[in-house]
């Protein structure tokens, strides 16, 4: 048998599995359901619709239920390792290495307790010396004290008076003409298209 | 007394070639094995070229074909005979092959890597140009794997003409009845998706 030259219908003349007919066979025809699924000669038992549906329904059955159990794993795996030790809980075994745990007191301490047991204790309230420059502001703003005697010796300030000058504005000169010169074109020379431009 | 001149030599099976499929038919219909066989014989191959056509695979092309050779022999008392078995067979399969084509499952399964494909054309290779040589089979199975990439760019609609006119098993006018169009669309829509198909391997690496 020779391949047709034709890329196309190369590909397209498929031939066959040798076994395809006697597939077809094996699940068509009067000789399908007569020949038990053992005695078909390729092997390739031929079945019933019904009897693939319920394989597929099983397998996809037992597809979930492996997925479930390992999700069921993953989180409880996942949840052990978020999960503290528990307190007085007994380690060991041959080969394995006991950790080290913190001491039993650690776990059974009240936090609250802790909490009162390390906080500073209160300070008492004293009044602190006012700040010298605080006060004097203090003073200043409630206008009392000695301040306004201390302000009262400086000179007062001549200002003199600002007199309006007048403003001159001189006119602009005429704008010289502009001359527009004439814009010289060179005329467009249209060639035959080269080989090479081809 | 006389005896054969090789006792043991096989007898010589009678030739079913002059029986038409109608008979055949109508013989499978009273459940005669060997009828339903020798239309099988006659025709597996147009129908599995037909479902090819249509889905590109070898693995979908076999489980369509297997199951347009299920329906027919469930609808086989359908068949008035208007048209020849094989035009019906084929209207079979090429639905079934549309059927697995559009449905979702078959849009994922398209997805997959074509490794068994690309086995299959291997092996076909070799069986094919009955030789052993790896470098041609090798160049063979790339010149084919150019020719699925260019065509799953082309349209359906010019691909399944071009695809069934170049499988060999049906003329233009038993594609045009096949699809439901007039024979010249059939034979415009092969020139056009030939051209768009040469573009396409240009294009190619």
């Amino acid at each position: 048998m020779t391949a047709p030259s034709d890329p196309v219908e190369r590909f397209a003349r498929v031939t066959p599995p040798r076994d395809h007919a006697r597939r077809v066979l094996a699940r068509s025809g009067p000789a399908a359901w007569r020949v038990p699924p053992e005695q078909t000669p390729d092997g390739d038992a031929p079945r019933r619709p019904a009897t693939r549906r319920v394989r597929r329904l099983a397998a996809a059955a037992a597809l979930v239920a492996a997925g479930l159990v390992v999700a069921r794993d993953v989180r409880l795996a996942r949840d052990l390792d978020v999960m503290p030790p528990v307190a007085g809980a007994e380690w060991g075994g041959k080969g394995v290495d006991v950790p080290v745990l913190p001491p039993r007191a650690y776990w059974e301490m009240s936090a609250i307790d802790e909490f009162e047991r390390l906080r500073p204790p209160p300070r008492p309230s004293r009044q602190s010396p006012p700040h010298e420059a605080s006060a004097a502001a203090t003073r200043a703003s409630a206008g009392v004290g000695g301040t306004i005697a201390a302000w009262a010796d400086i000179a007062p300030i001549e200002i003199d008076a600002i007199e309006a000058a007048p403003v001159t504005i001189e006119a602009l000169a005429v704008p010289p003409a502009i001359d527009i010169a004439p814009v010289v074109i060179d005329p467009v020379v249209v060639t035959p298209v080269t080989e090479e431009e081809q | 007394m006389g005896w054969p001149l090789f006792p043991t030599a096989a007898g010589r099976l009678p030739s079913t070639a002059p029986v038409t499929d109608v008979e055949l038919v109508e013989c499978a219909r009273r459940h005669d094995g060997e009828a339903w066989a020798e239309l099988v014989q006659r025709h597996h191959v147009a129908v599995y070229r037909t479902a090819y056509a249509a889905l590109l695979r070898h693995a979908e092309a076999d489980d369509a074909a297997q199951e347009a050779w299920m329906t027919a022999w469930q609808r086989l008392d359908a068949f008035r005979g208007d048209a020849s078995f094989r035009t019906w067979i084929v209207a079979i399969a090429w639905h079934k092959a549309l059927d697995r084509r559009r449905s979702l499952a078959g849009w994922m399964r398209r997805l997959a890597p074509l490794s068994r494909d690309e086995h299959h054309d291997t092996m076909t290779a070799l069986v094919d140009t009955d030789t052993l040589d790896a470098e041609t089979t090798l160049l063979d199975r790339e010149a084919r794997g150019r020719v699925r990439r260019a065509l799953r760019g082309i349209p359906a609609a010019y691909r399944d003409c071009l695809l069934l006119a170049a499988g060999g098993e049906l003329t233009c006018e038993d594609i045009g009845r096949l699809l439901g169009m007039p024979t010249g669309t059939v034979k415009w829509r092969v020139s056009e998706a030939r051209k768009r198909l040469r573009t396409r391997l240009e294009g190619l690496p």
